[in-house]
């Protein structure tokens, strides 16, 4: 019995019978369905991260090719906006002529990103009221069209009027003065010394008619004691004492008598 | 091919087909007479094989487990099947063939025309290498049972070779 197990244990322990199609089929699709499942999950996170890492360099490529980036003007472009009239010749044909200005301002192209023509417009608003100047000083004939224009300007002239101590403001083409640019000289308050000091008598005597008539007696107007709003300065610019301008009143009268 | 099976690589289990798919087909037709059964038996017995490679301790051979599996499996088969019904009757006694000249083929048509139980004592006890003890763990029988079925496979098998050399004579 014994030799009838080992034989066929000998015979058939090794035994290879060969699979047929259906066999390999079936098991390439049970391994098919089961591949999936057995991913590894760092797979997942792996992706993932490599995806967040191309889009962060796209980001950063955006960055650096932005097309917004702000250039700052080159020299000529300053130069040209920024043109500065230095002669008086040049001022004046600059100012004969405003078109030209305009027709600077306008040819600049309006895709530059510094924008030239404010400038450009300023000082061509100065050159204008410069021409003006000039020709007021240039010219001497029609003075009064000159004037005309300058009241485009509005202006006006203080003057005073006599023993008046306040100003009043008159318009030259209303009041009907006419004011030539050479007399147009501010006025001046008249100098006591043009028309001629009192003397302390006759201060005086005009005091006591006043106080004849009913008057209370004004010792600043007698020439006695100087008025509260009047501050008396010595020699040194300092303010008196009350006492020595007494005293200088009566060393008045005193080299009247004499 | 064992790590990479463990690890789940597509390559190395294809591989691990190829190479043992003949030998477990062959196992399972020795437990199996149905030959479209024996492969069905044979596939999910690799597809288990695969699930189960987490166990495997590296003690011993990784083919000798393998074995243990695919053997487990149509054992599976054949109790879902109510196949391995232990007949009770004594067997026999037969005397014993010297001479066989048979091949594998023949002896495993020997085999698969055994009953069941027959066939699944014999193949585990004298094949496989398994005592009687473990047979009937395996199989849920007493060792009785086991050795009797034994002798009834035994006496089948030799009826059936002196039946075949008297033939070709």
């Amino acid at each position: 019995m014994d030799k009838l197990d080992s034989h066929f244990s000998k015979k058939l322990r090794d035994l290879e019978v060969t699979p047929s199609e259906r066999a390999n089929q079936l098991f390439l699709s049970k391994l098919a369905a089961q591949e999936p499942a057995k991913k590894p999950v760092w797979k997942y996170f792996a992706s993932a991260a490599s995806v967040v890492l191309v889009l962060g360099l796209l980001w950063m490529l955006h960055l650096n090719t932005n097309d917004t980036v702000a250039s700052l003007p080159t020299e000529t472009e300053i130069e040209q906006a920024i043109k500065v009239i230095s002669t008086e010749e040049e001022r004046v044909a600059v100012a004969k002529t405003p078109e030209k200005i305009d027709e600077v301002t306008l040819d600049k192209p309006e895709t530059t990103q510094y924008e030239t023509a404010k400038p450009i417009h300023k000082v061509t608003e100065k050159i204008v009221a410069y021409q003006e100047v000039v020709e007021i000083k240039t010219t001497e004939e029609n003075q009064r069209t000159k004037l005309e224009q300058l009241d485009k300007l509005n202006i006006s002239y203080k003057y005073q009027r006599s023993n008046l101590t306040d100003y009043s403001i008159i318009d030259v083409h209303t009041a009907g003065i006419e004011v030539t640019p050479e007399t147009v000289i501010p006025m001046s308050l008249p100098k006591e010394e043009e028309k001629g000091e009192k003397t302390l008598l006759a201060k005086m005597v005009d005091e006591a008619k006043y106080v004849l008539n009913g008057e209370k007696p004004d010792f600043d107007r007698a020439g006695i004691k100087p008025a509260a709003s009047t501050i008396a300065y010595n020699e040194n610019s300092f303010i008196a004492h009350e006492s020595r301008q007494i005293k200088d009143g009566f060393n008045k009268i005193k080299q009247i008598f004499k | 091919m064992a790590r990479g099976i463990i690890s789940g690589d597509g390559k190395a289990q294809r591989a691990f087909y190829e190479k043992y798919s003949g030998k477990f087909l062959g196992i399972c037709c020795r437990y199996i007479k149905d030959r479209m059964a024996a492969e069905d038996i044979m596939v999910e017995s690799i597809m288990r094989i695969f699930e189960k490679s987490s166990q495997f301790d590296f003690q011993g051979s990784y083919e000798g487990w393998s074995k243990r599996v695919v053997v487990n499996q149509a054992l599976g088969y054949l109790r879902s099947q109510k196949m391995i019904q232990v007949d009770v009757e004594t067997a026999p006694e037969v005397s014993e063939v010297e001479n066989t000249h048979l091949e594998a083929e023949d002896l495993l048509i020997l085999i698969q025309e055994l009953p069941a139980g027959y066939r699944t004592v014999f193949n585990l006890y004298a094949i496989e290498g398994y005592s009687h003890s473990e047979i009937s763990e395996l199989l849920g029988i007493s060792e009785g049972t086991s050795k009797s079925q034994l002798s009834r496979a035994r006496a089948f098998l030799q009826e059936r070779i002196k039946l075949q050399m008297t033939s070709n004579f």
